[in-house]
């Protein structure tokens, strides 16, 4: 199995990444050959990988002394780049680039087919020569001038940027990988370039499972970038043309709920190919333990600090619920991802002094932690079914969250919605069960119903399982092709 | 039914800081981030989904109004004395031995005692040179990546490197004169000592140039001079110990100030995990090293050659020149004032770059092209132009000054001169090849400039006087001007690929 | 007895590095030649020695034999050497050096640098084996005097002194081929020229006897015959080969290339032509050793044409019974005529090294008879002795304020207690003393005197006078500043 991921696993923490070491560890019949398309190369794994997980093969995007590194000895590094001559990289590789660039010109318009040829004739090319002297030759930068010129006014600065970007993302495409029994990508954008790949080269089954929609998140997070609507276009073009192909190619698209089938299929997933398969929680490791309730009014957020946890609207919301509950904690436990984001929330806290009342941290257990609260509050912009939640409802601790994603199907009852970015909302929410009579009735009743929804949709084995019935089905589907 | 509009439907224009959604799925996901879900689109205003409401709303930006964030004004003093501060080191030196006939090193010494200091400190900044210039361009490489962590610990390696070396080549140096018996006791060992303390403070420095605290270096090298002369005027001390003690002092003050500061910038940096040295980073290293190797050879190759001739009587086989260097100490104020002009002029030259990028467009390449080749041209000759203008002013004024009493130093003062600005030239185009990531250009050029130095410097100071060494180094620094400056105006035709290539 | 021995190993590896291991690793690094080394090694020698020639004779003409420039164009000749070895040249094409450096990388990572490291068994033939012993044996008896003494035994040898230490320090020098190609010798071993004469001496000899025995075999193909020819030179150079001295001058090296001419003949005319340029280089006279050798070689292909037809038991008892003949010969080999030296005392010359060895460069004063100006040349000054008598009479330095004029930090004077014994010595040319103190035993005897006289009257005037070194012959004075 090569399962592939970006920006998560095994590098970084995050749901994504609890997911694949749950997948991972829990189908010890499988061998896993990880992919992971990182950041920077002089990162060290933070999951302890179980023997079934047979390598691990880093992409680092930046932070590389040369773009894409393949890995190999220096010495065979060397005689690919005297093979690189500006006459092999006119023949065998800007046809190609020149289909990549275009296709990001046209963004969801563009032929996924033609895409993956292209993709596929670079990792052809890049098992012979060089990607850094390929990428950085003249030829190529001129070829990408040539595609820009039918755009609108497209300055040599944003021609720059673009191809800046395209240098790393590229890389992709000349990384060797071990030939699978199937591909597994744990993201549609870049991490399932490779299963498309494999598809194309050997007609490996190829498994694409999205927990938040790829495309949705980066037009989360585009406005913010500081780059011009031409930059951001190009951006959004390629991921588009890349998500497309890569949904195009899968045999299998797993979501987590009907939230987020509506954006694959508007983003060009083929209906028929779309499986639900929800997260899973161990209950072993969760499960009800409320002997450490505190005394005060707790409300816990599991989360990594930055904007689509909507960290800053809780902190909004603390004031509001602080003048009926004066004693509330706010107890937000998660790493520091946006220092910046941070700052404008710690600036929240000193304009309404509610310092007492917010508390701050980190956490290796989460299990203790959903005990040792009243509420669990999950006020994110965007998300996609949060472990936190399923976390909570097992540990039995009632959920107060955004209706985002697929929360409110995963809830359905079993906790209060809130509208999304509306700190009111969300303070109206956690008063009813934090103030009032009625508040621990409330709670008693939304900790039951989430156990009970819990146990019965979201075990790990409901996660796990159905993976592996689709790992066997493609493997019998190739047993009967072969013997056809 | 609501009738007011969410806030990212409204007007993006008048005060409100939103960009323009790009597409209709843009303005979806805006949408559903305000909380217009499916639910609230078709309750509040009748659309059955956000994406139908964002389709009904949406329309293709007419103009990008995105700018990009202004640069702080830039100050040209400040910049230029960025450019001259690494320089400083050198001139206070230079100055404190003509002012007060004692420095960091040289000074009123016997001829053979000078001669093994000349020795020791030429060899200290050879053996230092190369590995200087690879730390350096490795740790930018890595603080430019944000990588704190990865950048103290190279540092950290790289000047372990470099104390290794510096002990090695004082081995090596020690076994060939052993062998060749050059320098007799206990000359030699005056000349290791110099070689290893001025070594290790090169390597100190280097760190500190990283962490752009030239102050620090400046400030430094005072602590040394006053040292040195605390020691020999207050304690009485034989000035060569005095100056190791001097040396000392300002290697240890500049190895403190960088340790703290790498300490304090990569305190928050995570742990990480790279190779310090493999033969990848060797193999892209090793132009900067080579580069580093080859400009001081180059820079000290005349002295050599001056040294070296006519020592037939003399007590050594080379022969510290008293006049000769006072001639070229006086000729490095002026080189001093010009290289400011190469920190200004490689910022300029980025500032050019970055404002046409903004200007022209795909289309405009040629434009582009063209209008830094010409702000090529211009500044070169506004360098040249300083150069002759600071040197005539400078030889003007040592004259005036009764600086120069033998024609030696007057002919040396006055070749020197006319040299530096073609080396400040030459410099000012390395540090663009560099930045553009071209070394190969740099390194043809230093290595025939340097063969033309040592060929030309060689035969004129066999056949006529010593002092006629200083030709080789201006024929050299023509040379490498002139080679340098051919080969830019080749790249300048295409500088937009080689920008864009520079950045990967 | 280190530090000779020490001198000795310089001067060989030096000599072997410039003429023989960097040429032939220059020559083999192309890909023309395919043969092996022992083809390889006359050809690359003797172009090397030409060039070199070529190179010392012309820059001292121009005073610029210096280290830095010979060392220079040495290195643009082994440059020169690599490309002409090369079919292809490769050396112009920049891409070429990168595959090679590529498959360099290759090599490296992959591990084949460690096969220099396993250890082989060499089959060395029999005969090659005797013929090696015969010439170390030769090169140690060649060795036993310049190891045990440090004076020249023919006047010769102090000019041919002289001449390499003019050339090499960049002074006006008149050409002399005979130690032009020792210019590199001397750079590279950091001797002085007369321990680079002193230790080449014997391997020169080696090398005639050497060269011989490899022209019998370029004509005959038996190594047998090449030991005959290396027996019977070796015991003719130690009988009456050599032109009296012990020490080859112009005409036994002249005699060398020669010899190696005629083994070209055969094979290699245009090497032939070589080592005949560089035999009239060296020395434009006919040497007379050369016939000699060629005679040598001659017999010996007599002898081996014999050999070669006898039975086996016969011709293992002929060979036994020529080796032990030459060994018998060599351990009463007695000289047809004598050296023409000595020219000074044993103590003198050592006393003369060790003084320029020890003592800062150019900051003492020999006065001594001409010959020791052959160590002390570049080094020191010297003051030709009787010509410091004429300028420094007894009644002069008998002052007590008297100071002598030279800038300089010790004065050596050497006095013989008992002046060397020698009628009809030779002065050493250029030098500035009258030949008649150095001819007749009276005009020896008499300078010694006023030297004795006027050192005594020193001493007893001044008190920074000693006595650095005494023996029963010779007493040498030192003068401190």
């Amino acid at each position: 199995m090569l399962l592939t991921s970006e920006g998560t696993y095994p590098f970084y923490h995050g749901g994504v990444s609890v997911w694949c070491d749950q997948l991972v560890r829990h189908l010890p019949e499988a061998d896993f050959h990880l992919f992971a398309v990182a950041h920077s190369p002089r990162l060290k794994p933070v999951f302890q990988l179980p023997e079934n997980v047979r390598s691990v093969n880093h992409l680092a995007l930046w932070g590389t002394e040369e773009p894409g590194m393949a890995g190999l000895p220096f010495s065979e590094s060397y005689q690919r780049k005297l093979q690189t001559t500006p006459e092999v990289i006119e023949r065998y590789f800007i046809p190609a680039f020149e289909t990549v660039v275009r296709s990001s010109f046209a963004g969801l318009r563009s032929d996924p087919v033609r895409l993956a040829q292209a993709l596929h004739n670079m990792q052809l090319y890049f098992e012979k020569y060089d990607y850094a002297r390929t990428l950085t030759a003249e030829q190529t930068w001129n070829c990408f001038l040539r595609c820009a010129r039918g755009q609108t006014r497209f300055l040599l600065q944003e021609a720059t940027t673009c191809m800046s970007w395209m240098l790393r993302y590229l890389a992709i495409t000349s990384r060797p990988h071990v030939r699978p029994d199937v591909v597994h990508a744990s993201m549609a954008g870049l991490a399932g370039v490779p299963g498309t790949l494999a598809k194309l080269r050997w007609g490996t089954p190829f498994l694409l499972t999205e927990h938040g929609i790829y495309l949705r998140e980066l037009y989360v997070g585009i406005e913010a970038m500081d780059a011009s609507a031409n930059c951001r276009r190009f951006l959004l073009g390629w991921n588009q043309a890349v998500v497309k192909m890569n949904y195009h190619f899968a045999d299998v698209v797993t979501c987590l709920g009907e939230f987020n089938r509506k954006w694959q299929a508007s983003f060009g997933a083929d209906p028929s190919k779309i499986r639900f398969i929800p997260n899973g929680v161990d209950p072993k490791r969760f499960f009800p333990d409320r002997s450490n309730l505190p005394e005060r009014p707790t409300v816990l957020t599991l989360a990594r600090i930055f904007a689509l946890k909507g960290i800053e609207v809780l902190m909004r919301a603390a004031p509001i619920v602080r003048e009926q509950v004066p004693d509330v904690c706010f107890r937000v436990l998660g790493e520091v991802a946006d220092q910046a984001y941070f700052e404008r929330c710690t600036a929240i806290i000193r304009e309404h002094q509610i310092e007492k009342n917010v508390e701050f941290g980190v956490t290796k257990e989460p299990a203790k932690a959903f005990g040792a609260a009243h509420v669990f509050c999950l006020p994110s912009i965007s998300e996609g079914l949060p472990f936190t939640i399923l976390e909570a409802m097992f540990s039995g601790c009632p959920v107060v969250a955004s209706d985002v994603g697929n929360i409110s199907e995963t809830l359905e009852g079993a906790g209060l919605l809130a509208e999304p970015n509306n700190p009111e909302d969300l303070a109206r929410a956690l008063l009813v069960l934090l103030h009032g009579h009625k508040a621990a009735e409330m709670r008693g009743q939304l900790a039951a119903a989430g156990i009970e929804r819990a146990h019965r949709y979201y075990t790990i084995e409901r996660c796990t399982e159905p993976f592996m019935d689709i790992y066997e089905s493609f493997a019998e589907c190739e047993q009967n092709c072969q013997t056809a | 039914m609501r009738t007011e509009l969410p806030d990212c439907l409204k007007s993006t224009t008048g005060g409100n800081a939103r960009k323009p959604a790009l597409d209709v799925y843009d303005l979806a996901v805006r949408l559903e981030l305000d909380g217009i879900t499916d639910s609230v689109a078709w309750h509040d205003y009748g659309y059955r989904t956000t994406l139908l409401m964002a389709k009904a709303h949406f329309h293709p930006p007419l103009d990008d109004e995105w700018k990009e964030k202004p640069k702080e004004k830039r100050k040209f003093i400040l910049e230029y004395l960025s450019g001259i501060s690494f320089a400083i080191p050198v001139l206070l030196c230079a100055l404190s031995t003509l002012v007060y006939k004692l420095s960091l090193w040289g000074g009123d010494l016997a001829y053979d005692t000078a001669s093994a200091v000349a020795i020791g400190t030429v060899s200290s900044f050879i053996a230092t040179g190369g590995i200087i210039q690879a730390s350096a361009r490795r740790s930018l490489f890595l603080i430019h990546t944000g990588d704190w962590g990865a950048a103290a610990d190279t540092c950290r390696k790289w000047s372990m490197l470099g104390a290794a070396v510096v002990v090695i080549w004082a081995i090596c140096g020690w076994a060939f004169n052993a062998y060749f018996g050059l320098l007799p006791f206990p000359l030699d060992w005056v000349a290791i000592a110099f070689h290893c303390a001025l070594g290790l403070l090169w390597l100190a420095c280097g760190v500190l140039y990283v962490l752009e605290q030239n102050i620090v270096v400046g400030a430094a090298v005072v602590c040394g001079i006053a040292t040195v002369a605390l020691c020999k005027l207050g304690f009485g001390m034989h000035l060569v110990a005095s100056q190791l003690v001097g040396i000392s002092v300002t290697a240890s003050v500049c190895a403190a100030v960088a340790i703290a500061v790498m300490r304090s910038k990569s305190k928050r940096a995570a742990k990480t995990d790279g190779a310090f040295l493999n033969t990848r980073i060797i193999h892209l290293l090793i132009p900067f090293f080579t580069y580093g190797c080859l400009y001081y050879l180059f820079l000290f190759a005349d002295r050599w050659m001056a040294w070296t001739a006519r020592t037939n009587a003399a007590s050594l086989p080379f022969q510290f020149r008293g006049d000769y260097e006072t001639g070229l100490d006086i000729a490095m104020i002026a080189f001093v004032f010009q290289v400011g002009w190469v920190h200004t002029s490689m910022l300029d030259f980025y500032e050019r770059i970055r404002t046409g990028q903004a200007t022209y467009s795909v289309d405009e390449v040629r434009d582009f092209n063209d209008g830094i080749y010409f702000f090529y041209l211009r500044r070169l000759a506004a360098i040249l132009i300083f150069g002759a203008l600071s040197g005539w002013l400078t030889y003007y004024a040592a004259e005036h000054l009764h600086l120069l009493p033998t024609q030696a130093m007057r002919e040396v003062t006055l070749v020197s001169l006319a040299g530096y600005p073609l080396l400040v030239a030459a410099l000012w185009n390395t540090g663009m090849f560099f930045a553009l990531s071209r070394p190969r250009s740099v390194l043809i050029s230093a290595a025939v400039a340097l063969c033309v130095n040592f060929a030309a410097g060689y035969l004129l100071s066999r056949v006529g006087g010593y002092q006629q060494a200083v030709y080789g180094f201006t024929a050299g620094s023509g040379v490498f001007a002139c080679l340098t400056t051919w080969m830019f105006l080749q790249h300048a035709r295409s500088i937009d690929h080689h920008h864009y290539a520079s950045s990967a | 007895m280190l530090q000779v021995w020490l001198d000795l190993i310089r001067v060989v590896l030096a000599m072997g590095l410039v003429f023989v291991a960097l040429p032939l690793l220059a020559a083999k690094a192309g890909d023309k030649w395919q043969g092996g080394i022992g083809s390889l090694l006359v050809p690359s020698i003797l172009r090397t020695v030409l060039a070199v020639e070529f190179t010392a004779i012309i820059l001292g003409s121009w005073k610029l034999c210096l280290p830095g420039i010979v060392v220079s164009i040495y290195a643009l000749w082994l440059g020169a050497t690599v490309v002409l070895a090369s079919r292809r040249r490769w050396i112009y094409d920049p891409k070429s050096w990168a595959v090679g450096y590529s498959k360099f990388l290759l090599w490296a990572a992959q591990g084949h640098w460690r096969e220099y490291f396993v250890a082989r068994v060499i089959a060395i033939p029999q005969a090659s084996l005797i013929l090696s012993l015969i010439l170390a044996s030769a090169s140690v008896q060649y060795l036993w005097y310049p190891l045990t003494n440090y004076r020249f035994q023919g006047i010769q040898s102090y000019a041919r002194v002289v001449s390499l230490q003019t050339l090499v320090t960049g002074n006006a020098w008149s050409a002399d081929g005979s130690v032009a190609f020792l210019a590199p010798v001397v750079f590279l071993s950091g001797l002085d020229a007369a321990t680079v004469i002193r230790f080449s001496s014997p391997i020169f000899f080696t090398m005639l006897v050497a060269a011989a025995a490899w022209c019998a075999y370029q004509y005959s193909g038996a190594t047998w015959c090449s030991i005959f020819t290396a027996g019977l030179c070796w015991l003719y150079t130690r009988t009456y080969g050599i032109d009296s001295t012990g020490e080859p001058g112009g005409l036994e090296i002249s005699a060398l290339f020669l010899v190696l001419a005629v083994g070209c003949l055969r094979r290699s005319p245009g090497y032939a032509v070589i080592a005949a340029i560089l035999a009239w280089l060296t020395e434009p006279k006919y040497p007379t050793l050369l016939l000699s050798v060629l005679g040598c070689i001659f017999i010996a292909m007599l002898i081996h044409w014999v050999y070669s037809r006898s039975p086996r038991m016969l011709r293992q008892f002929a060979a036994t019974a020529f080796l032990l003949g030459i060994g018998v010969s060599l351990n009463s080999a007695l000289r047809s005529q004598p050296a023409d030296g000595p020219y000074e005392y044993e103590a003198s010359a050592r006393i003369a090294s060790r003084i320029a060895r020890d003592f800062p460069r150019n900051r003492w004063v020999l006065v001594s008879p001409a010959h020791e100006a052959a160590y002390s040349f570049s080094r020191g000054w010297h003051v030709e002795l009787t010509e410091f008598l004429r300028q420094f009479p007894a009644s002069k330095l008998s002052n007590p304020h008297f100071q002598f004029p030279y800038e300089s930090d010790n004065i050596f004077v050497f006095v013989e207690k008992r002046p060397l014994p020698q009628t009809g010595r030779m002065i050493l040319p250029g030098s500035s003393g009258s030949s008649f103190f150095y001819s007749t035993m009276s005009g020896r005897a008499s300078m010694e005197f006023d030297a004795a006289r006027a050192m005594a009257a020193y001493s007893s005037a001044h008190s920074n006078s000693s006595v650095y070194f005494e023996d029963q012959d010779l007493i040498i004075y030192r003068i401190a500043k």
